[in-house]
């Protein structure tokens, strides 16, 4: 009979994995002694920004990038980390890591000074290859915590000076930089950056156009919120009706494509739809959080923010529960109402419930758990089975009346829609300029 | 021994003697009592799960007519999940001392922290009351053979081997098992299972001909390994000097190990409810549906799954100790369920269930025997079995591969003789409904998951190149 040693050796192997696994994690001399690459040092601040926040609120933390900013304790390890490495000691590979992390530990001049050496290597020196190196610089830098604007639009300026043979790259670097200013807030520089994506992208070959025909939808789909929030509605439907043919013409009429890119178009045209409108009654089967007057919404005296969430959404939606409570905290003592509207799935967490089992878990779970500063309004789906067995919800009327692929609708105090937008910290400042402008 | 196994009290001090000592797995207690410890090595709360895979096997391997390998292995494998606020990781160790599973319950939690947290996920776990079923996968036979026993077995195959002046190779090996799954939410299951298999290989001495025969079941004395040495060795010697025959579409019969071999990837990689409703695999219908509902194989074929399954019974729940459910994947050629987890049955369908998917499968058939359907076929290929099956083209489940082991030319209702391998270039979805003719049903060698499957007469089959393999 054999008897193998295979398995202990086995162990053996596990168990010095382990040991180095573990040194790794704990508060040895070096920690990093295993990083041999600047990007390693990336992964390493972004862990320790997750470790920092790991047992408090997400919903307190949870920032745009133009005002967030990683905790010193992250920059501590990460400056450690980066000690090792220098610009002459770094593969040409790693070089754009080097100096985004130089930017990310604040030492910019030793990040220009890795870039310029990237910029200057041979493998850059053809056009196509150093404008893609620019425009990686410039997404690097808008989309930093916090954004380095200052910087990204130096190395822009470099791509756009190459004109219609860097048309790519000038389309794609715009675009970057154009989202990264929405999320700050800065409408009018989205605006403008936006249109020179598009003009850049009008330049370019018919094959590249289709290629990037995703990536323009997207651009449109910014373009025309920037439209809405400079002008209105209405302009930003013009805006996406003038583009339509633009994009649809890519792609041959009848063919699957085609019909992606039109029902892409549509869906961003139908946010837009209801602004302007005047808002419809809000329903409930059940009414949470309320106190007198709070069924009869929007209310008439002060503007009302309309949300709509799953209870089920989870930590998925705390970036938006952070940026509700932020801009109520600022925003209240001026007069503004909240109202969630929420409808029954068949189960609360992780059991099957009556309707009127979820309606109560689920307003509770907004008003009580979640705390916040809202009305919740609860509605019973009606739901059929299809033919494999899913459920399938009918619109509640709050649905019908408000669901246009955003979870948030401002309503001012005429009753009118005045703004239609993804709460996210990424769209904060927008919505704080849109009530600043109600009041 | 298998009352042993679930009922055995063992203190923790004497796991490492249970081991090495009479009882060659993990008893139901003794993985109770690691998991204990695995529960009390737990740092920051959370919740914690152990999954541990504790076998005994013994194995003989031989070729060129000659034993060239043998082993008797015990092994325990412990998986360690923990968890916190959604966020998850998982280590494994396969040693049983204390700093080890402190060890790996460390690293377990070191990994954890690159997860993102959803503050609100809860447990997918069933719950800790579900029953699952009690299949007779047990056999104390089976678990009594020894590595010495397989031997004289391999010993009885390659007799008769030499005797014709052919090489063969084979394998053969039983194994003991225990398959054990705890959590801190109480959940605890743990169940003893027994297999055996033995697959044979049969070639002459210029390489011209080959033949083979294999199966595996729960139950070592369910095997005749003498008659399947017989098949291997009668296969080879009527595979030998093969004519060429041109590749093409042809009717064929397809031994069930055939029908196995091609057939199995779609339960192995292609059930998954959720892949299919985000438009990927075989049984994708765009939209975000499925092809639940759509007629896919031909109207006589049934494809089902029971743990319960006499000939066909498998361990009764997953690695999450989620229950495995009698169910008909396929009925009458319809497509009536793919799996799908409890998340899934409580969220999509309002069913606090999951329907987890064993890889374990019955195909139904018929009453033909392969004689007949060799007389009833004016012109077919007989094929033994496939080899190198490559999956090419997911959506349609398109594969190639090659024959092998016997391949035989079929004129006027008679065997007339061995042909060349062919590359193949079909796909299951295709040939499932061009069947002809259906044979009884029965066990193939399939170790990773059970089949019982039948022979197949098809039509149309697709052979796409002459291939130079024995």
């Amino acid at each position: 009979m054999l008897k193998t040693g295979l398995y202990s050796a086995m162990g053996v192997v596990l168990a010095g994995i382990s040991s180095v696994t573990l040194s790794a994690q704990g508060s040895s001399a070096d920690e990093y002694v295993r990083y041999s690459v600047p990007g390693q040092c990336i992964k390493a601040i972004q862990r320790l920004d997750d470790q920092y926040w790991r047992d408090k609120r997400p919903d307190t933390v949870t920032y745009g990038p133009e005002k967030d900013s990683i905790p010193a304790m992250a920059l501590q390890g990460g400056k450690a980390c980066a000690s090792r490495f220098t610009i002459d000691n770094v593969p040409e590979k790693e070089l754009l890591n080097l100096a985004k992390l130089y930017w990310m530990l604040g030492e910019d001049q030793k990040a220009s000074a890795v870039a310029t050496k990237l910029l200057a290597a041979p493998s850059y020196s053809d056009q196509d290859a150093k404008t893609y190196m620019l425009y990686n610089l410039v997404s690097s830098l808008a989309n930093m915590k916090p954004s380095r604007f200052d910087l990204a639009n130096g190395y822009l300026t470099q791509i756009d000076n190459f004109g219609k043979s860097a048309a790519w790259h000038r389309s794609l670097g715009n675009f970057s930089y154009s989202v990264a200013m929405l999320k700050a807030g800065n409408v009018d520089s989205s605006h403008t950056l936006a249109g020179k994506a598009v003009t850049a992208m009008r330049e370019m070959e018919i094959s590249d156009k289709i290629d990037l025909a995703s990536v323009k939808l997207t651009l449109y789909s910014i373009l025309s919120e920037v439209v809405s929030l400079q002008k209105s509605a209405g302009a930003a439907m013009n805006f996406i009706d003038s583009v339509e043919l633009e994009i649809l013409k890519l792609r041959p009429q009848g063919t699957r494509d085609y019909e992606s890119l039109e029902s892409r178009v549509n869906y961003s045209r139908s946010p837009y739809k209801l602004l302007g409108t005047s808002a419809m009654p809000v329903a409930a089967d059940k009414w949470f959080g309320i106190q007198v007057g709070d069924t009869i919404l929007p209310r008439s005296d002060v503007p009302t923010f309309i949300f709509l969430f799953s209870h089920a959404c989870g930590g998925r939606c705390y970036p938006s529960f952070a940026t509700l409570n932020r801009v109520y905290n600022d925003y209240s003592s001026k007069g503004l109402k909240y109202v969630v509207l929420s409808s029954t799935g068949g189960y609360y967490r992780n059991k099957l419930v009556v309707p009127s089992a979820e309606v109560d878990s689920a307003g509770k779970y907004f008003t009580e758990f979640l705390k916040l500063p809202s009305v919740v309004a609860m509605s019973e789906s009606e739901f059929v089975k299809i033919h494999d067995g899913r459920r399938r919800n009918s619109p509640s009327i709050n649905s019908r009346n408000y669901s246009r692929g955003r979870n948030g609708i401002l309503v001012g105090k005429d009753g009118v829609v005045k703004l239609v937008v993804d709460v996210s910290p990424d769209r904060e400042r927008v919505i704080r300029q849109a009530l600043d402008r109600l009041y | 021994m298998l009352k042993s196994l679930l009922n055995t009290s063992v203190s923790v001090a004497e796991l490492s003697r249970m081991v090495d000592g009479e009882q060659r797995f993990l008893s139901r207690e003794a993985c109770k009592a690691i998991a204990d410890k695995i529960f009390s090595f737990a740092e920051g709360g959370g919740g914690t799960s152990v999954g541990i895979n504790t076998n005994w096997r013994a194995n003989v391997r031989w070729g060129r007519n000659k034993i060239r390998s043998g082993g008797d292995l015990q092994e325990t494998s412990i998986t360690v999940t923990r968890s916190i606020r959604g966020a998850a990781g998982s280590a494994t160790t396969n040693k049983l001392d204390d700093e080890s599973l402190t060890d790996c319950v460390r690293r377990a939690e070191a990994l954890m922290i690159f997860q993102s947290e959803n503050p609100e996920q809860y447990p997918d776990t069933p719950p800790v009351e579900l029953e699952h079923t009690h299949p007779d996968i047990w056999s104390d036979k089976t678990y009594g053979l020894t590595a010495e026993v397989l031997g004289a077995v391999s010993d009885e195959s390659i007799t008769p081997s030499e005797a014709k002046e052919f090489i063969s190779a084979g394998y053969v090996a039983v194994r003991g098992v225990g398959h054990a799954v705890l959590n801190t939410s109480g959940l605890f299951r743990y169940f003893p299972y027994t297999t055996a298999e033995f697959s044979m290989t049969a070639r002459n001495r210029k390489g011209t001909g080959s033949g083979w025969a294999g199966v595996d079941f729960n139950q070592w004395d369910r095997i005749d390994t003498k008659k399947l040495t017989e098949i291997a060795i009668d296969k080879c010697e009527r595979s030998q000097n093969p004519f060429r025959v041109e590749p093409g579409r042809y009717t064929a019969i397809l031994e069930p190990q055939a029908v196995s071999d091609m057939f199995s990837p779609i339960l192995d990689r292609a059930m998954d409810r959720v892949m299919a409703e985000q438009g990927m695999g075989p049984f994708a219908a765009g939209g975000g549906n499925s092809k639940i509902g759509q007629q896919l194989l031909d109207n006589r074929v049934t494809i089902s799954a029971d743990p319960m399954d006499p000939d066909c019974g498998f361990v009764p729940f997953d690695w999450a100790g989620e229950p495995y459910k009698k169910v008909n994947w396929f009925e009458n050629g319809i497509l009536k369920e793919l799996s799908y987890n409890r998340w899934y049955g409580l969220t999509q369908i309002n069913e606090d269930s999951a329907l987890s998917n064993s890889r374990a499968y019955r195909m139904s058939g018929g009453t033909t025997s392969i004689e007949e359907m060799i007389s009833s076929s004016e012109r077919a290929i007989y094929v033994t079995r496939f080899n190198g099956i490559n999956l090419v083209d997911f959506p349609s489940m398109l594969m190639s591969g090659n024959t092998r082991d016997g391949l035989w030319l079929i004129e006027r209702g008679k065997i007339t003789r061995p042909i060349q391998n062919f590359r193949i270039t079909e796909s299951p979805l295709f040939f499932m409904n061009n069947i002809v003719q259906f044979g009884v049903p029965q066990r193939v060698y399939r170790p990773s998951a059970p089949a019982v499957v039948p022979a197949l007469k098809v039509n149309d089959f697709s052979f796409t190149g002459m291939m130079d393999a024995v």
